[in-house]
């Protein structure tokens, strides 16, 4: 009987400065490789693109009237151990040991000033919007 | 022995207000303009502006949170889908593309390991 209660009372104070989570984040669905694989650079337009895959997720400037449409969706798990000790009375010693699979997949539509798909990636999302991103620039007449 | 007992919660989370698939369904490449956006849609949540064209941003997201908790474990599962249309002007502010994903409602509740429609 005193074991139990001491593996109880131990398992209170654990959970004071021990967790253990499982956390998974879902962000929109991801796009099926027909819907894109369909698209012809050269050949599609704005208009198809946005017919077959729908609203982007995000748009952006590319220069001389270029511009890319960005598609994604995540699927995060997340196993975490997070332990803290308390060194003093106000402060706390703490590390956390986290397996994170923080992936952000999608696709880019790059299209042409004429408003034609040149090329299509697909890849990380941050990963390629960092590449390509630019500020917006001003046009003179 | 309180502590001990599991515990769960639910929370959902919205941001903006549902599109409507009718009104959008109303704007038409090529001769709908930016002011019938604005009287059909209302102000944009963004505008990005493409040299002499721009695109204007509508959203509305849903999150679902779905969490179990006992003593030292956690199992949190969050489902966020969004509605989302952008809309594209030339120079002269008339629409020449148009394209809308409506899937909010159909965000869930679940947990980690759970199966979730669509995916």
């Amino acid at each position: 009987m005193s074991a139990r209660l001491t593996a109880i009372g131990a398992l209170l104070l654990c959970s004071a400065c021990v967790s253990v989570s499982w956390e998974r984040k879902l962000r929109d669905l991801p796009l099926r490789p027909e819907q894109y694989q369909q698209l012809q650079p050269g050949a599609a337009t704005l208009e198809d693109v946005l017919a077959k895959l729908g609203a982007p997720l995000d748009v952006w400037e590319l220069g001389h009237g270029r511009f890319a449409l960005a598609y994604g969706w995540e699927q995060n798990r997340e196993l975490g151990l997070s332990v803290s000790v308390p060194v003093t009375q106000r402060r706390s010693a703490n590390f956390d040991y986290d397996e994170i699979n923080l992936h952000t997949y999608g696709i880019v539509c790059f299209l042409s000033a004429e408003l034609r798909l040149e090329s299509l990636e697909e890849g990380r999302l941050h990963e390629l919007r960092a590449m390509q991103r630019r500020r917006p620039e001003y046009e003179e007449n | 022995m309180l502590s001990l007992l599991p515990s769960c919660f639910l929370a959902r989370t919205t941001t903006n207000e549902p599109l409507s698939a009718e009104r959008l369904a109303a704007l038409k490449v090529g001769q709908s303009t930016a002011q019938d956006a604005l009287t059909m849609l209302g102000a944009p949540h963004d505008v990005v502006q493409l040299g002499r064209r721009s695109a204007w941003r509508y959203d509305f997201s849903n999150s679902k949170r779905a969490g179990f908790s006992i003593v030292v474990v956690t199992l949190l599962n969050e489902d966020s889908r969004s509605d989302r249309a952008w809309l594209f002007f030339d120079e002269n502010l008339v629409l020449i593309g148009a394209g809308s994903t409506l899937q909010a409602d159909a965000s869930e509740f679940a947990m980690p390991w759970s199966e979730v429609e669509g995916r």
